[in-house]
């Protein structure tokens, strides 16, 4: 692999020390960004946003635009330009801390501990450098591993994701992959340093329906047999229901409701959940079921339920203020009428 | 609905001239264009002979000094601004009349003649610039016009080129196709359509070239085939002044050439903020 | 040809059209690319006729080549008896008072830097308003017809929301009053919650003017709301064709079914086996003289390899797969009417 030489060794960050084990996976809570300086009126794109992933489970995290879903992505990774925007709450990954961690800490969280998958595999990875080589990289980065240790393992992940010939493979260069092969490359790279949760950011869209199929079953079977955890972020329910057992679905900045799929998808208590959802099945012919008007627009701080002027179960009292979300049987709901 | 557009139009101008006021660059730029207008206006005449001693430094009265002659350098100065920045923006002026069009209509047509003026234009910079403006000088003699000339036909491939990089994406856009479907012809949809949407690059791109252009201009002056003295110009002042520093007499070379250096960082720090804040 | 295919009466008639593309591989060698291969079909006037398809499947083409915006290679297209293909601009710009489109991106299809009435005027001037004010009241028209208040007009295209846009953009095709209209994946950039607006439109519409669509889309539920015919396109050419509800209801080649699957519309379809796809489409297989989807296909055998051609069955569907309609059993389906025509490579 004649590609992967670099102008001085990635830095060795060496092992983190152990986390916690019995702490839970992620914890987030109360979760808020603000865009714009002080005195400017701020953007809040993300408005108290709690949400948990335990060990073991695959969440979903459902919107679509406008409600923040990718900025929640970047939060956990603490990847938010600090200019721009301000984060409060807590995001606790394995009991760490993540809004106000330093960016050394940060490096040594992401990849060993929590990796992410984008949308667009051929933009993640870097042309110039050979595929196998890249993952080999990564590898080195966090564990203490000899050059050719590294590049058997390389060549072990993609094989593992279903990329035939994987030896030969790993010394092409990723414009030489095809589209479902790169995100499969994409996934061995995230995959690589064994991490403990693995944030997938609408991993499939712009693939065919056919493949995208695929990769998702390939996601799952390869979180499931390291013992990791899903963060899917996605605008379709259709993959959540294929492949999550848990599920949160958020609406310009908040938490609507969120639970286990089986519980929220087949039984939704919010009005937008049940909305979406109708509007997802929607087969009859010569109607689709739809819901009126727009998302709102930029908002600051929100006083009132977001999807109020939208919702068919709206009372005049949606107005008055910001439901909360609060636990209800078998789930967590925000809507005053439930 | 009259009455709040042109409420809302008045609001846009007051806080397009606020932003101008902050901006250094806009302020700038406003101060160069000003002294070459109505600068002369206030100052000495600048081929008055012995206005004070010859080579005198710079002094209150005498701001810049004098040169050889005993011209006062200040005037020659903001005399060369109106010259210099003139020719400079005629030459780039003229390059984008003449580059903008040809340049979308090579990306519109696109085929054996789109590579044809493609190749014209890339034979054209290939020369190095000086050397292709020496030989054309040399030719045909260093007078103002000529010199104008010359300086936009070395910068209409420039034109060319950046017109066709902006547009051929435009050609395929769907809003493109849109007015196909509304039947518009071909002329209709590159003067609606397609050069509005790329006359910003364009303007950004106008003031490098004027930049430019005064390079070009002062360094055909420096090595005698420019404007020629006393004909105040800054480029043909340096290369007046550049023996006079071995002895001592710094400013008669400096001060043109700081002026030179001014204009050009202006010029490109305006293109700069223009291109930024489109 | 099979009424199926072509329905008496069509106002468009599309035979064997061709359109290749050149493109430069990794190495910059010219490559033809045939984007699509031999297509027929017709539409009836005031119908629904959807092509099914993932991108590569050529089936956006189709529609740019009616439209004139690029040219075919060969092939004809017949609007009302009148042939298109060959037609100069000049020549075709009667017809573009008859035939519209609308965009998949709504943002991309106007013009960012003028207004929405400025961009609607140019159709409404297509349409023979003569002056500024009839325009200015045609335009209004438009925009209350599709449930926007006119004031929306001063916008430019960057102020105004994706779904509103779009609907902004039906009512530009619809100004000039057209018998056709190519959709282009009309709700693919659009959230899963708001399509349905725009596809109610689309449907009001075509229930109170009659007016036809060529619907291009991959969202199997948009198509199921509102074609009448389905045809599926793969790799450039038609592998079914059938009404909406036996396409739905008992889909016969492997692609079609194998697409519903991953719609998770199976519920949809009685009595089959599930069919999983496996691989990529692939331009190579475009190149193949037997059946493209061999490759990827899990009851490919070595007759696959032949040219296969499209065959009609006795409810009117056609299938592009011998083992679709010779033996159906033994790729999961009922027993089904049997072959009674062959259809040519149409």
């Amino acid at each position: 692999m004649s590609g992967d030489r670099f102008v001085g060794a990635p830095q060795q960050l060496g092992s983190s020390r152990a986390l916690d084990p019995r702490q839970d996976l992620l914890r987030v809570r109360d979760l808020s960004v603000y865009i714009g300086r002080g005195g400017e009126t701020a953007v809040m794109p993300l408005q108290g946003v709690d949400l948990d992933v335990h060990r073991g489970s695959r969440v979903g995290l459902v919107g679509e635009s406008g409600s923040g879903k990718s900025l929640t992505a970047a939060a956990i990774l603490g990847m938010l330009p600090a200019r721009a925007e301000t984060v409060t709450g807590s995001i606790r990954l394995l009991g760490e801390e993540i809004v106000g961690a330093t960016e050394r800490r940060l490096q040594r969280l992401r990849g060993s501990h929590v990796a992410i998958m984008f949308q667009n595999p051929k933009a993640s990875l870097n042309p110039v450098l050979t595929v196998g080589g890249q993952i080999a990289e990564v590898i080195r980065v966090h564990e203490d591993v000899s050059r050719r240790e590294s590049r058997q393992r390389a060549i072990d992940l993609l094989d593992q994701m279903g990329i035939p010939d994987a030896k030969r493979r790993a010394g092409d260069y990723v414009h030489q992959y095809s589209g479902g092969m790169a995100q499969r490359a994409a996934l061995a790279m995230a995959l690589s340093c064994r991490p403990d949760l693995l944030i997938a950011d609408e991993p499939t869209s712009g693939l065919d329906a056919t493949l995208q199929q695929q990769v998702l079953e390939l996601v799952v079977e390869q979180v499931e047999r390291r013992g990791a955890s899903l963060l899917l972020i996605t605008h379709d329910i259709g993959i959540v229901e294929q492949t999550c057992d848990q599920v949160a679905v958020l609406y310009a900045g908040r938490v609507m409701e969120s639970g286990t799929a089986a519980a929220v998808l087949s039984s939704p208590a919010n009005p937008y959940t049940r909305e979406l959802l109708r509007a997802y099945r929607s087969v009859e012919p010569r109607r689709m079921n739809t819901i009126p008007g727009t998302v709102p627009a930029l908002h600051g701080v929100l006083d009132a339920c977001p999807f109020a002027e939208r919702c068919p179960d709206a009372v005049p009292e949606c107005s008055d203020r910001l439901p909360l979300l609060q636990e209800r049987d078998d789930r967590r709901v925000a809507c005053i009428r439930v | 609905m009259t009455a709040t557009a042109s409420d809302a139009d008045r609001g846009r101008v007051t806080s397009a001239l606020r932003t101008i006021v902050r901006t250094p660059v806009y302020l700038a730029f406003i101060a160069l264009v000003l002294i070459a207008l109505v600068g002369p206006l206030f100052v000495r005449d600048p081929l008055e002979l012995g206005v004070g001693p010859t080579l005198a430094p710079p002094s209150r009265d005498l701001w810049f000094g004098t040169d050889q002659f005993g011209m006062d350098i200040f005037a020659r100065v903001v005399h060369a601004a109106r010259l210099d920045l003139g020719v400079a923006f005629v030459a780039a002026g003229i390059a984008v009349v003449i580059g903008m069009p040809l340049g979308a209509l090579a990306a519109y047509r696109g085929g054996a003649f789109d590579t044809f003026l493609l190749r014209v234009a890339e034979s054209f910079q290939a020369f190095p610039t000086l050397l292709l403006a020496m030989g054309i000088v040399a030719a045909l003699g260093p007078s103002i016009p000529n010199l104008i000339l010359i300086i936009a036909a070395v910068n209409i491939p420039v034109y060319l080129r950046l017109t066709r990089s902006a547009v051929l994406p435009l050609v395929q856009s769907d809003f493109v196709l849109a007015a196909r479907c509304a039947g518009q012809g071909d002329s209709k949809i590159l003067r609606r359509h397609v050069l509005p949407n790329v006359s910003e690059v364009i303007v950004a791109q106008f003031s490098v070239n004027c930049a430019w252009a005064i390079q070009i201009l002062a360094a055909l002056s420096f090595i005698g085939l420019g404007v020629r003295l006393p004909t105040p110009e800054w480029g043909a002042m340096v290369r007046g002044g550049a023996d006079y520093i071995t002895y001592g007499q710094w400013w008669v070379a400096l001060f043109p050439g700081l002026a030179i250096v001014f204009t050009i960082l202006t010029l490109n720090q305006l293109a700069e903020r223009v291109r930024s804040s489109t | 040809m099979h009424p199926g295919l072509m329905p008496d009466g069509s106002i468009l008639e599309v035979r064997d059209l061709v359109k290749d593309y050149e493109t430069k591989d990794a190495r910059l060698r010219t490559r033809v690319a045939r984007a699509v291969d031999h297509v027929s079909f017709g539409i009836a006037p005031g119908e629904t006729f959807a092509v099914v398809g993932e991108s590569g499947s050529g089936k956006s083409t189709i529609g740019r080549v009616l439209l004139h915006l690029t040219p075919a290679t060969a092939g004809s297209v017949r609007f009302r008896g009148d042939e298109l293909v060959g037609l100069g601009e000049r020549r075709f710009r009667p017809y573009r008072r008859q035939l519209q489109m609308v965009f998949q991106d709504p943002l991309a299809a106007f013009d960012p830097r003028r207004s929405i009435r400025s961009s609607l005027r140019e159709f409404a001037e297509l349409a023979g308003q003569g002056d500024r004010q009839a325009q200015d009241q045609a335009i209004d028209a438009a925009i209350e017809d599709v449930g926007l208040p006119p004031v929306m007009a001063r916008r430019r295209p960057g102020q105004v929301s994706g779904g509103q846009l779009q609907r902004l953009s039906v009512a530009r095709a619809l100004l000039v009053s057209p018998s056709l209209v190519f959709l282009d994946e009309p709700t693919s950039a659009l959230d899963v919650s708001i399509r349905g607006q725009v596809v109610n439109l689309l449907l009001d519409r075509q229930d109170r003017d009659g007016v036809a669509y060529l619907l291009v889309a991959h969202d199997l539920r948009v198509v199921s709301a509102m074609a009448s015919r389905v045809a599926v396109m793969y790799l450039g050419q038609l592998v079914e064709v059938g009404s909406r509800d036996t396409v739905y209801s008992t889909p016969r080649h492997p692609y079609t079914r194998g697409l519903l699957r991953a719609a998770g519309m199976e519920e949809a379809v009685r009595d089959q086996a599930d069919v999983r796809l496996t691989g990529e489409l692939s331009e190579e297989h475009a190149r193949r003289t037997g059946c493209r989807l061999a490759p990827r296909c899990p009851f490919a055998e070595a007759r696959c390899d032949e040219p296969q051609e499209l065959q009609a069955t006795d409810d009117g569907q056609l299938v592009r797969c011998w083992k679709a309609v010779e033996v159906p059993e033994t790729i999961g389906l009922r027993s089904l009417p049997v072959v009674t025509e062959r259809e040519g490579s149409g």
